[in-house]
């Protein structure tokens, strides 16, 4: 009895993990992609930090762009319907994002095809290329906010 | 005879000038004349500078001119403007939790580390603005006046990194006496930086 319910625990956290976008509320896929976009965000910060220094880290580099790969897959389920702004959710996604889906469709994609872009280059040995790559990773992150992403400021 | 120059007192001795020019007392006017807009003119540049330039401060020559622009593809350029945005968001939390600590508001355990990372973001936004990649909301004066940016900047640098080293003492009242020179932020966006839109 206990190697059953083992199993369905197990089973239900590998399906929970996979399908929480689908059956988590708006709360909650809010705070998912808030933590994933901050996490990615910390990753391509300590991208940026080491690549400004004299000596690049390029272990730093990797790791991060391995992070970064993982959250511009996830992040095509972290927009269900419903997620937007609303009281007592906070979130700076706009309303364009669910009014204008294929244009938020195309800049995920834009930086999806980036990141593999910027883990290919992160996985060799020249730094000049990972800062190009890294730079253009930066721009389809700046292309999506300019549109879909409400201003800090 | 001696002609006093209008400005400064600067006078000269017709009498010791070349024979030349003593030919004619036309050609003496003449370059008394020229000796006097010459003067009034390096004036009138030297008090440009000093007006131009941050208070207490002379440009130097090297930063009069903003650095040459690099030839970039645009997605690069892109990113460059993307990474100095995000240098600023980070200034802006810093200065956010600085502003609480002096106020009291939050523990001063984390005073020191968030005044280095003000003065790493100084380091990190004047590098970022001499890629002269236009763009975002910097407005087009930053590089066409370079020589007041440059200073500025300058200052917010060496200010900043001096409130780091009192802020490492622990001293929470020195760090607040040096908090209006060391985040010179308003001032400065005031000038060079586009308006958010409504």
């Amino acid at each position: 009895m206990l190697r059953l319910a083992r199993i369905g625990f197990l089973a239900i956290a590998v399906t929970g993990v996979a399908s929480v976008p689908l059956i988590a509320g708006p709360t909650d896929v809010v705070h998912m992609r808030t933590n994933g976009y901050h996490a990615m965000g910390a990753a391509f910060k300590a991208t940026t930090d080491t690549l400004r220094g004299d000596t690049a880290r390029i272990d730093t580099i990797r790791q991060s762009a391995v992070l970064i790969r993982k959250v511009s897959r996830a992040q095509y389920g972290w927009f269900p319907a419903g997620s937007g702004a609303r009281p007592g959710v906070k979130t700076a996604a706009k309303a364009e994002i669910w009014s204008n889906p294929a244009g938020f469709r195309a800049k995920q994609d834009a930086f999806a095809r980036q990141a593999d872009v910027f883990l290919h280059a992160a996985a060799g040995n020249d730094v000049a290329t990972m800062r190009s790559e890294a730079r253009k990773l930066g721009a389809t992150c700046k292309g999506c906010h300019d549109s879909f992403r409400e201003s800090d400021d | 005879m001696r002609q006093p120059c209008l400005v400064q007192g600067l006078e000269m001795d017709i009498e010791r000038m070349s024979p030349f020019v003593r030919v004619s007392r036309p050609g003496a006017v003449f370059l008394v004349a020229t000796a006097v807009f010459v003067c009034a003119a390096g004036q009138a540049i030297h008090a440009e500078a000093l007006q131009s330039a941050a208070p207490g401060a002379v440009a130097t020559a090297n930063a009069l001119q903003s650095p040459a622009p690099k030839a970039l593809d645009p997605a690069e350029a892109e990113g460059i403007i993307f990474e100095r945005q995000q240098i600023m968001k980070q200034l802006d939390e810093d200065t956010n939790t600085m502003g609480s600590i002096v106020a009291g508001e939050i523990p001063p355990a984390k005073m020191a580390e968030t005044a280095h990372s003000i003065a790493k973001g100084a380091r990190e936004a004047y590098e970022a603005f001499k890629q002269n990649v236009p763009g975002g909301r910097a407005k087009p004066e930053v590089w066409s006046n370079w020589a007041d940016y440059s200073t500025r900047m300058e200052s917010f640098v060496k200010n900043s990194e001096a409130m780091s080293k009192v802020a490492d003492t622990g001293n929470v009242s020195a760090v607040t006496s040096m908090l209006g020179e060391a985040l010179p932020c308003k001032e400065c966006h005031t000038v060079y930086r586009v308006p958010k839109k409504p």
